[in-house]
């Protein structure tokens, strides 16, 4: 029942008659049939702006269909092990320390006292639960001397990671100051095992949002990888508009320089060529005034981000990437 | 002509083949234009810059195409205030005072005028009163010049405007030094008041020193607000350009100098017209300021629909529909 409400849920967040030019049934049908032949949902459909594509042009871009025989490829010959690594943000953040600047406090094997006294130095924080994605149960805390023990005893010995939060670029804090705007940034490794990066984008929380996720009300903006330039207007996952400006702070985003955008560009393909099999990677990046600082890996990742600048990027993964 | 048109369509088949267009063949795409032709009066030109090869009919529809152009010129803009508006000479005429440099007319200028003109400017611009789209626009070097008396008298055919080089300001001449980079600013007058419904910058590539997208310009979209560069350059062969491949500057998030002065002179400029609704006003940008280069009454709206492969129709629309004729 879930699943049909959220199907239908999908479909509900458009105006399909303005989509379609006055007629919503054929393009609910296009995005049926796109479902199908593409693999895309509904909301890559709007996003993607498949309902304005021909075939010919569909068939240039990575759906979540064809991400999932991508991610197939990927996993081959992968351990179970490199795997956990690269999902579980606890573990993510032992192995990949160099590029893990931040204060960062696994909860599973600390004490109440550890986890009260990490608090209390950082201030604010963010706690993840180390399992899960999407952005799905991360909150933000304030350190408080009243609360800070109560809150430490309900963490202590879960599966979570408690974080400092990270002080961000000004000029990418400019975009939206309440949440850390990060890069996800997609990597494929090839047949040599050397790093490529096949695009980016840059997302920011919507208003008062602490999580900038693309699925969680955030907007995303295309980068140029060549130039680290925001090179087009952004969308959400929720609705069929473009963003020039951020619609939080009313920023002008297009042409925004990404700072440190060399560090960004060699920090994920070092990360990426530390993997053994694992060869399709989102990475979320944030920016800091001293460099960057790696937030996580993402080996099953939305591919709707990083072709908002309307370039399909399937045949350049697909000649890319290893067998 | 339908062998000269056919010729045409090879010519620019080719072409995109050889940028590396992923295109249907010949036949099919042959017969996909004389469909669009028919249905959305797209020229080959239209077909090719829009990339019809590759758009839905439903996105087809959106774009305004030279048989739509036509019909809106005509509903918006009055015939005879077009024609003057259109000849470069009545417009330094009639826009002496922003103009921002000497300029001459021929027929109108005798010899010995044209030849103190030349030698206090060294260096001057030739256009063909009637010809738009960079046609027939020659830049003298005086000093080349072998036969200036022969060059005059070459000019009394037709009619033409010689104009002083402008100096151009260093921020617009950092994007390419070689040509005059101009931004269209395009107003309609709603009949209450003035808007400014699109900017775009135009730039030259390579030796060229005219900045005409006909000519191979790049063009780029500007948001009207803060005068910043907001999508990536495109011409006639490629899209998506992030920098310029002569100079490398960077087109998203650069910003246009000057470009309060420049709205405020286009909207004084449009509210002196009778007769004519819509304008693309062609303005350069000088130190300390800008000036008014042309002004486009017909002007082809490829530079409102390239950069961003989007049609504006809809906006034509909403324009025309405010257009109460007698």
């Amino acid at each position: 029942m879930n699943r049909i409400t959220q199907y239908l849920g999908s479909y509900s967040k458009f105006d399909w008659k303005t989509i379609g030019n006055g007629h919503a049934v054929p393009v609910l049908l296009d995005c049926f049939k796109s479902r199908l032949v593409d693999g895309t949902n509904t909301e890559q459909y709007i996003t993607l702006g498949f309902y304005r594509k021909s075939q010919r042009e569909r068939n240039l871009f990575v759906t979540n269909g064809k991400t999932v025989k991508l991610e197939k490829i990927s996993r081959r010959g992968a351990t179970k092990e490199e795997l956990s690594t690269l999902q579980n943000k606890r573990l993510f953040v032992k192995k990949y320390a160099k590029y893990v600047k931040r204060g960062s406090l696994p909860t599973k094997d600390a004490s109440a006292q550890e986890i009260a006294a990490f608090i209390e130095k950082h201030g604010r924080v963010l706690i993840k639960p180390a399992a899960e994605t999407q952005g799905r149960g991360i909150e933000a805390a304030d350190y408080s001397p009243d609360t800070v023990m109560q809150l430490a005893e309900k963490l202590a010995g879960k599966d979570f990671l408690v974080e400092q939060f990270i002080k961000q670029h000004p000029v990418i804090s400019a975009v939206n100051p309440s949440s850390v705007n990060t890069i996800r940034i997609c990597t494929v490794l090839d047949d040599s095992h050397k790093a490529h990066v096949i695009g980016a984008a840059l997302r920011s929380g919507g208003k008062d949002s602490v999580v900038d996720n693309f699925h969680h009300g955030g907007v995303a903006y295309p980068i140029d990888i060549e130039n680290g330039v925001i090179c087009g207007s952004g969308r959400t996952n929720s609705d069929n508009k473009t963003y020039a400006r951020h619609p939080a702070t009313d920023t002008l985003m297009i042409g925004l320089k990404i700072p440190n955008w060399d560090t960004v560009m060699n920090s994920v393909v070092e990360a990426a060529e530390m993997s053994d099999r694992i060869a399709y990677i989102g990475w979320d990046v944030a920016i800091t005034e001293e460099g960057v600082d790696i937030i996580e890996a993402n080996i099953g990742q939305g591919c709707t981000m990083w072709q908002l600048d309307n370039v399909g990027k399937y045949p350049e993964i697909c000649r890319l990437m290893r067998k | 002509m339908s062998g000269n048109y056919i010729k045409k369509l090879n010519t620019c088949y080719e072409e995109a083949a050889k940028n590396g267009e992923l295109l249907p063949n010949k036949f099919n795409l042959y017969f996909d234009f004389a469909c669009s032709l028919l249905l959305y009066g797209s020229t080959i030109s239209d077909y090719f810059q829009y990339r019809f090869w590759e758009k839905k009919a439903i996105v087809k529809k959106e774009f305004m195409t030279a048989r739509k152009n036509n019909e809106f010129y005509a509903a918006v803009n009055d015939r005879p205030a077009r024609s003057r508006l259109n000849h470069k000479a009545q417009f330094n005429s009639d826009f002496r005072d922003y103009l921002k440099r000497d300029t001459l007319a021929i027929p109108g200028t005798d010899f010995e005028e044209f030849k103190k003109f030349a030698q206090e400017k060294k260096q001057f611009f030739v256009k063909p009163c009637k010809l738009g789209a960079g046609v027939g626009v020659t830049k003298y070097n005086t000093d080349e010049i072998k036969d200036i008396k022969a060059l005059y008298d070459s000019l009394q055919s037709a009619e033409y405007v010689i104009a002083e080089c402008i100096s151009q300001d260093e921020i617009m001449a950092s994007i390419h030094p070689e040509s005059i980079n101009t931004c269209r600013i395009i107003t309609f007058f709603d009949n209450k008041d003035v808007k400014i419904i699109g900017a775009v910058m135009r730039c030259g590539v390579g030796k060229s020193y005219i900045d005409n997208h006909s000519a191979g310009g790049l063009t780029a979209t500007v948001d009207v607000e803060s005068g910043k560069i907001v999508s990536c350059a495109s011409n006639k062969f490629h899209m998506n350009v992030v920098r310029h491949p002569d100079t490398g500057i960077i087109f998203p998030g650069f910003q246009i100098p000057y470009w309060d002065q420049a709205k405020e002179m286009v909207l004084q400029a449009a509210a002196t017209l009778n007769g004519i609704h819509y304008v693309g006003w062609d303005v350069a940008f000088i130190p300390g300021g800008v000036c008014l280069i042309e002004a486009n009454p017909s002007g082809d709206p490829v530079v409102l629909q390239e950069p961003s492969q989007r049609g504006v129709k809809s906006v034509f629309d909403k324009m025309q529909s405010t257009i109460k004729q007698p």
